[in-house]
């Protein structure tokens, strides 16, 4: 048929190609969906500590902005993600700001430990367990976000780099000072 | 606030495939992107701009109306004028 709308694969296509082809007509933005809904879900989801509702309505936020936003969207050399990553962390935040009530977020104890032996404790045990976390619940929010991208998140130096729009080593140096700061701490 | 606490539990921080695949829609997404996008559709008589502007053609069209209507009342007096 002459005009049927060509179905578009995933696979097939880069991600420049993907954005090229949402940018035009918002109704393939399904292709970046399909692409980078799971992980997007995932980060949202562990930084609510597992609540599924909120996370699922923060994602669908995230890929509705992300949608309205497409056409402004340019590639500086950073991948997607980090974009993405970067709508999720603001509106995440702005979760956290609205609700005022306290919300827990549970860290897996693999994610402390690595937080110790980052920090040279030689004790990992339950006791200094608890230490870390009421030093980490004392930091501050901002720097409390930059320990939760890089430890309990996992996300390398250069994402966390790209969403906060600084150098790698910038992110670096912010983070180990935020550590050093908590090492001094008693 | 925000509150960091230990899972001690064998459980993982993580979502299940199962809860996944229960919040991915993207016909969902599309049809509230959709929903808030869409402009709502304005009277016309909330429309100042419009209602002026539809107000000066129909005003325009009136007058090369009356225009037309009078040069025809001219019209035979000439043709009698040439004719003569």
């Amino acid at each position: 048929m002459l005009f049927k709308r060509k179905k578009y694969k995933q696979e097939e296509l880069t991600d420049a190609q993907m954005i090229l082809l949402a940018q035009q007509n918002h109704k393939h933005f399904g292709l970046l969906y399909e692409k980078y809904f799971e992980q997007m879900f995932r980060f949202v989801f562990k930084r609510l500590g597992g609540d599924e509702e909120n996370a699922s309505d923060i994602t669908q936020q995230v890929f509705i902005k992300a949608m309205g936003a497409i056409g402004n969207y340019e590639d500086r050399g950073f991948p997607f993600s980090t974009w993405l990553y970067r709508i999720a962390q603001n509106e995440v935040n702005m979760y956290f700001r609205k609700n005022s009530r306290n919300f827990t977020v549970e860290v897996e104890e693999k994610h402390i430990i690595t937080l110790l032996e980052e920090m040279e404790c030689d004790e990992k045990g339950k006791d200094h367990q608890e230490v870390l976390v009421q030093k980490l619940n004392r930091l501050k929010p901002e720097q409390l976000d930059l320990i939760e991208l890089r430890f309990f998140q996992e996300l390398s130096f250069r994402e966390i780099a790209d969403i906060y729009n600084i150098t790698e080593a910038n992110a670096k140096m912010r983070i180990y000072r935020i550590i050093e700061k908590m090492q001094q701490e008693k | 606030m925000r509150e960091i606490k230990v899972n001690r539990t064998k459980k993982k921080v993580d979502p299940t495939s199962e809860q996944i695949k229960r919040n991915k829609d993207f016909s969902r997404l599309s049809h509230e992107y959709d929903r808030l996008t869409k402009r709502p559709r304005k009277p016309l008589y909330k429309d100042p701009k419009l209602f002026l502007l539809i107000f000066l053609i129909l005003l325009i069209l009136f007058l090369v109306f009356m225009e037309s209507r009078e040069s025809e009342k001219e019209a035979p007096d000439l043709i009698e004028k040439v004719v003569e």
